[in-house]
């Protein structure tokens, strides 16, 4: 049976999981479901390792792309971290992904722009205009 | 006391009336009605009143009374007699004749012998090939001396009996024994690019023989192949179903993953704890998903024979690990064989080397040199056929005996072909067979991965759409020609809402990764051709 493992982390007032093994059609639900469950209302972002996963088909990326349309509702981000060069990246620019998510090279990469954005949204700090 | 003649019986009539026994009228009745008839000949032949036929029970060692004339009351009762206790018992034990004329509670054990006014008795064993199958005896109600005449007559009618009983018995029984062992070897065996497995089990040519050999293999969830081959002591049912606990159990071990030591150790474990002493041997081995080596614990078993180019040689370095179950918990060494691209391993149990007038070496020296002209190009379940042709060479051997045969390719193939469940967790074996194809292949891994990914997108639409809940199968046929791998994925559905729950990601994700998509629907399935140039 494909099985995939899911490792947590935190950094301040985000979720780091890092999945392991292979998701497909027989396990993407669980995952989600599982990673959705490790996500408190005070987090502001949920990162997903997915440099050390084998493989993820169709289905296993419509599960996270359901998370992040979820995690959007609540101004919960959602990242995932894919290198450059992987087939699974390659996978996810095919198939394009909605705003709700956005895909880093690194856990550092991911980290930083969930810190950026903190900064934008902080109502005292530079509002995200003066940026556009 | 008043002791009664025999009607005298001329030599003619006696043999004439011992052939009409024994008389192939007689050979279509069952075991029953040819003891009825049997034991009314008897006794009219020598003029006795009670006549009984007690079968020995080997598994408890009892004689249990099967068949009576004049003393029914006993095959009511269920009369059973321990070997060497009382009248039969003796019979059983010394493997002769015993006359009694005179019947108390000191010579015969059975109660019902006394109430029916048994005075006298003759009994024989009935002896088949010089196996004990059970004993005949005759009584009679007046005092009578048994000549040494009539002695050798009911023993000649014995011996025939005998034979009879043998072969109905032996029949019955070894069917049931060996559909009982059937149920425990594996009906679908590994399926991995690159690997040809086959097995066979010739059962023994007598039923007394069958029961002890057994053999398994299947693939983990590592993607490892477990193979597993062993012998327990003893024949027919109580070796059939310790084989089949041993079994069992194995899988138990072997799920546990680890290397074949641990599964062994677990094994040994298991049968000191639950084996009542019993000798087990067997063979585990563990192929490495990649096919490159094949780690095995032999406890007791002969060693692999390994054929390969150089040659056919056993693997062994010389230790010998003890069989299972020992008192004390031995340290077993594990030894490994390296599967170069054609390499053939051959496991086997001893009913293939063993010959009783003969060695051990000298078996397995035949074994080995006939392996070394017979493990060719064929196909390993045409191997197996021609070996066993030649190695037994002559009638079924007494014992059982058990093979598998593993080949690794010589050469990569050039096509992939296999039909699986479309089910959602046939979607990993379709990875795993086809990533060994391309590696074998030496496909480029970024381009190999992006391929399965594709093939798996293919047979994850046929899984969600291609069936009813009755389900049915995906074909994945995968050829490499010249740089080009081209994959056909096959299935005999109607196909319904294919847009629903695709989202359309799937064909897309075929299209972004592959270089041609060809989708074709027709009346009698679906076919997706998938084609990828195989560089770089």
């Amino acid at each position: 049976m494909p099985m995939a493992e899911v490792r947590y982390e935190r950094e301040d007032e985000t979720v780091v999981a890092i999945i392991t093994g292979e998701v497909d059609m027989s396990n993407a639900t669980s995952v989600r479901q599982e990673i959705a469950a490790s996500v408190t209302p005070d987090d502001d972002a949920v990162i997903i390792d997915m440099s050390e996963l084998s493989f993820i088909d169709s289905a296993g990326l419509h599960a996270m792309i359901e998370l992040g349309t979820v995690l959007e509702e609540r101004r919960q981000q959602l990242l995932l971290c894919l290198p450059p060069k992987s087939t699974i990246r390659r996978a996810i620019e095919i198939i394009g992904l909605p705003h709700a998510v956005s895909v880093y090279a690194d856990r550092g990469e991911a980290m930083d722009a969930v810190r950026a954005s903190a900064v934008e949204s902080r109502p005292m700090g530079p509002g995200p205009t003066e940026n556009a | 006391m008043r002791y009664r003649r025999t009607p005298t019986l001329d030599p003619l009539e006696r043999l004439e009336r011992v052939q009409r026994v024994s008389e192939t009228a007689l050979s279509h009745l069952s075991v029953d009605d040819l003891l009825d008839e049997l034991l009314i000949r008897v006794r009219e032949i020598l003029d006795t009143d009670t006549a009984a036929v007690l079968l020995l029970d080997e598994g408890r060692n009892e004689l249990v009374a099967r068949a009576a004339k004049g003393i029914e009351e006993e095959v009511e009762r269920g009369v059973r007699i321990p070997v060497g206790k009382g009248f039969a018992g003796r019979i059983a034990a010394e493997r002769a004749p015993v006359a009694i004329h005179r019947v108390d509670h000191k010579t015969v054990l059975n109660p019902i012998l006394f109430q029916k006014g048994i005075k006298s008795l003759l009994g024989v064993p009935l002896l088949a090939h010089g196996d004990l199958v059970g004993v005949m005896h005759v009584g009679t109600k007046t005092r009578r001396r048994f000549t040494k005449d009539e002695i050798e007559l009911l023993q000649l009618v014995g011996d025939r009996v005998a034979l009879a009983l043998r072969v109905r018995l032996s029949d019955r029984s070894r069917v049931v024994i060996e559909a009982f062992q059937r149920t425990f070897l594996p009906d679908v065996l590994p399926f991995l690019p690159g690997l040809r497995v086959a097995t066979r089990y010739l059962p023994a040519a007598t039923a007394v023989g069958v029961g002890g050999d057994w053999f398994d293999t299947f693939v983990r969830p590592e993607g490892d192949i477990v193979l597993a081959i062993g012998d327990v002591a003893g024949h027919g049912l109580p070796a059939a179903s310790l084989m089949g606990k041993m079994r069992n159990a194995l899988r138990a071990h072997a799920l546990m993953g680890g290397t074949a030591l641990d599964i062994v150790v677990r094994a040994d474990e298991f049968h000191r704890h639950f084996g009542e002493g019993e000798l087990v041997t067997l063979l585990i081995g563990v192929l490495a998903r990649d096919l490159s080596t094949f780690r095995y614990v032999s406890a007791g078993h002969p060693p692999p024979l390994v054929i390969g180019r150089d040659g056919a040689a056993f693997a062994s370095n010389g230790h010998a690990n003890p069989p299972l179950g020992l008192p004390q918990a031995p340290s077993f060494v594990e030894e490994e064989v390296a599967m170069h691209a054609g390499t053939s391993v051959l496991l086997y149990t001893d009913g293939l080397i063993e010959r009783r007038e003969e060695s051990l070496d000298v078996g397995l020296e035949r074994l080995r040199s006939t392996a070394e002209r017979v493990v060719n190009g064929s196909t390993p379940n045409d191997t197996i056929t021609d070996l066993l042709e030649r190695v037994i060479d002559g009638p079924r051997p007494r014992d059982d005996v058990a093979l598998m045969l593993l080949q690794r390719d010589a050469t990569p193939a050039t096509q992939l072909e296999f039909a699986v469940d479309a089910r959602a967790r046939s979607l990993l074996m379709i990875r795993r067979a086809l990533t060994r194809w391309l590696e074998d292949l030496e496909v480029p891994r970024a381009v190999a991965t992006e391929i399965v990914m594709a093939v798996h997108e293919a047979s994850a639409n046929v899984v969600e759409h291609a069936y009813g809940p009755a389900g049915g199968t995906i074909t994945i046929t995968a050829t490499h020609d010249g740089d080009d791998i081209e994959v056909l994925i096959r299935d005999s559905g109607a196909w319904r809402g294919a847009s629903r729950g695709d989202r359309g990601n799937g064909l897309k994700l075929m299209r972004g990764l592959m270089d041609d998509v060809l989708v074709d629907t027709s009346a009698t399935g679906t076919v997706v051709v998938l084609r990828r140039e195989a560089v770089a």
